[in-house]
């Protein structure tokens, strides 16, 4: 899962990207209206964290950019304006959930997880298929009830292609969701994890479209 | 000090019966000098006219009245009383003829005093009596004004009554408002006697709703601010609770300490410009060397600019080398140059170099603080002045207040602040001008 975060605050942008990094995110963080309308010409990000307050161009008209070009992501808005016309205003710009300054680091997570569950159509926390659960609350997978050991790059390339399943998924836009900028990308790196879940999962949990990507068929 | 309405009513009143008196006085005195002209006449009249042949015959009163009353006595050429008007006793003969004032054994006479065919004929008429009378008429003609009196009291009292209404009225709608109540009162309805009273008082309530119209705003605007490195503050709090090994609690730590640093800052900040804002004028003038001011702030910032490598340091100006004097508050100018010297630090990369300069050219005092760091685009050099307004394009984070408070203070010396290029065409050059006759010295 990759995340934006839009953040002028040098110390909250930097406590949110430290505690969300932590939660295994892929997360990119820019501070202010312009480099958040760069980032967002990719449209890899699964999810938007927009602070309201940013300088030069308002967070609204970063928002109402974003949506009037067709971004699908989930828009979470960050600020410090509590009063209800705000809030009304923001959700009506294309927000899709409100956290008002000062806030809980768990209750930021538990709305991320809403948020990126919405937008991939489900409305269970945990992802089920085909005898795999994906615990994205915990960071836990289950096969047939049992423990199955991921690492936590793993976790999130299984997570990207069961949410929802069935999708064929390019290796650049795979790459994209496990990597912020910052991180170094190895090189096959996608081959190798699908290799490593192929044999955890077997063979054909994973199917590579040739030239195109991988797939998480719906059935076998 | 007396309400306007008992001044009016004892005024009025006081004065209507003060000239009702010196009116009955007057009356009286000029009845009682008339009658004595009439009364003296009509005693020559009779004394001149009384047959004088006649025998002596008992007395009798000529009419009702005592004080009417005439006493005539006839004397002959030797002196015997040869007539007499009453059964008492009478007066004796006035020394000369004519009018004169004889005084009796229980009253002063009015006589008048003539030879006749060498009989002295004396008329008599007593002064009491003819006081008595005058005062009687002049009683009567102010009678009818003297029973006005209650009368006209009580118009006087509801005319001053009713004037005096529309203070009253201004005291209940003042006395009825709240305190947030400053809508201005309704001039228009006002007498024109009350006009400028309320008109001012419009004013003061205008100023007042504008002050606290931007005290409301300030703490909102402080509320709502104090927000972000509160946000902050807990954020890392509960990252440093999650820290798993030593190390990464060691850096949330650190970083804790910072966000704390910056939530204390811009309460201390708040409070400056709350102070600033609230009026420092209230403390009295006194000279300050400025030059003195600005080396002390330096020193205090030496440390924190020698970590980063910045040269911080005063250029002193040929002109002027002992420093000029204004007339102001020392406290403040120090937080002017403090907040000045803090955002040339704060702007300026490692290895800068920041220019503090206090010129006097006789006119002006000036104070320039000159930095090489990242400016300030000319579009925004007025909006930075704006409370809580940070510019974009840099990841330092400022109270948003510094700027603001400088302006508050200079304001309240006089000064203006204008901002432009570095020397070198980089950086920041910010000038305060004093130029105002009232802080100037020398």
């Amino acid at each position: 899962m990759r995340l934006l975060l839009i953040e002028d605050d040098p110390m909250i942008g930097d406590s949110i990207a430290e505690g969300l990094r932590g939660e295994r995110y892929a997360l990119d963080w820019v501070q202010d209206s312009q480099a958040a309308l760069l980032a967002l010409v990719t449209d890899v990000y699964d999810l938007l964290l927009l602070d309201l307050g940013l300088p030069g161009r308002d967070g609204l008209e970063v928002l109402r950019q974003y949506r009037s070009r067709g971004g699908q992501a989930p828009v979470l808005i960050i600020t410090a304006r509590d009063s209800t016309a705000d809030r009304v205003q923001g959700l009506d710009g294309g927000a899709d959930d409100y956290l008002v300054k000062p806030f809980d680091l768990e209750e930021l997570f538990a709305r991320v997880r809403a948020l990126l569950r919405r937008g991939a159509g489900r409305t269970q926390p945990d992802i089920v298929h085909r005898g795999v659960t994906l615990r994205v609350t915990a960071h836990e997978a289950l096969l047939d009830g049992q423990p199955l050991p991921l690492s936590a790059r793993e976790f999130a390339l299984l997570a990207a292609l069961l949410d929802p399943p069935g999708r064929v998924m390019s290796k650049a836009l795979l790459e994209q969701k496990l990597y912020g900028w910052n991180e170094e990308v190895e090189s096959n790196t996608v081959d190798v994890y699908v290799h490593r879940l192929r044999k955890k999962l077997g063979a054909d949990f994973i199917k590579n479209v040739r030239g195109v990507g991988y797939l998480a068929p719906l059935a076998s | 000090m007396r309400t306007i309405r008992s001044q009016l009513l004892l005024g009025l009143v006081g004065g209507t019966l003060a000239c009702t008196v010196v009116a009955g006085g007057a009356i009286y005195f000029k009845v009682l000098e008339e009658s004595n002209e009439l009364f003296d006449y009509q005693l020559r009249q009779m004394a001149t006219t009384l047959p004088t042949t006649q025998a002596a015959s008992p007395a009798r009163r000529q009419h009702g009245d005592p004080e009417e009353e005439v006493l005539i006595q006839v004397w002959d050429r030797n002196g015997r009383l040869k007539y007499i008007s009453t059964t008492e006793h009478g007066l004796p003969a006035a020394a000369r003829t004519g009018y004169s004032t004889l005084a009796g054994d229980d009253d002063t006479w009015r006589v008048y005093l003539a030879e006749r065919d060498g009989d002295r004929v004396q008329v008599a008429q007593s002064v009491s009596a003819r006081e008595e009378l005058a005062a009687r008429l002049a009683l009567r003609s102010l009678l009818p004004f003297l029973a006005m009196l209650p009368i006209l009291g009580l118009l006087i009292y509801a005319v001053v009554g009713r004037s005096l209404e529309p203070l009253t009225r201004l005291a209940q709608a003042l006395g009825r408002r709240s305190p947030s109540d400053l809508q201005p009162l309704a001039e228009r309805d006002q007498p024109p006697e009350l006009r400028p009273v309320v008109a001012a008082m419009d004013d003061l309530l205008l100023r007042l709703d504008h002050a606290l119209h931007s005290q409301r705003a300030f703490v909102a605007d402080a509320a709502h601010e104090l927000r972000s490195p509160l946000t902050a503050l807990q954020l890392q709090l509960q990252l440093a609770e999650r820290a798993t090994d030593g190390a990464q609690r060691t850096v949330a730590f650190t970083k804790l300490h910072q966000r704390l640093d910056r939530a204390i800052r811009l309460v201390q900040q708040l409070l400056t410009a709350a102070r600033q804002e609230g009026g420092t004028a209230d403390a009295a003038p006194a000279p300050v060397d400025l030059l003195e001011l600005a080396r002390a702030c330096i020193g205090e910032r030496y440390d924190q600019a020698s970590a980063r490598r910045i040269d911080l340091g005063i250029v002193e100006s040929e002109a002027d080398r002992d420093g000029p004097y204004l007339s102001g508050n020392a406290d403040s100018l120090r937080i002017l140059i403090g907040n000045l010297l803090d955002n040339a630090l704060r702007y300026t990369p490692s290895g800068g170099r920041v220019d503090v300069t206090v010129a006097h050219t006789g006119r002006e005092v000036l104070l320039q603080v000159a930095d090489d760091g990242i400016g300030i685009p000319p579009a925004e050099r007025e909006r930075v002045f704006d409370r809580f307004y940070r510019g974009a394009g840099h990841a330092e984070w400022g109270s948003g207040l510094g700027l603001s408070i400088v302006r508050s203070v200079a304001r309240a010396h006089g000064a203006t602040v204008t901002l432009g290029d570095g020397p070198a065409g980089r950086g920041l050059l910010v000038t305060v001008r004093f130029r105002s006759p009232r802080t100037l010295v020398r």
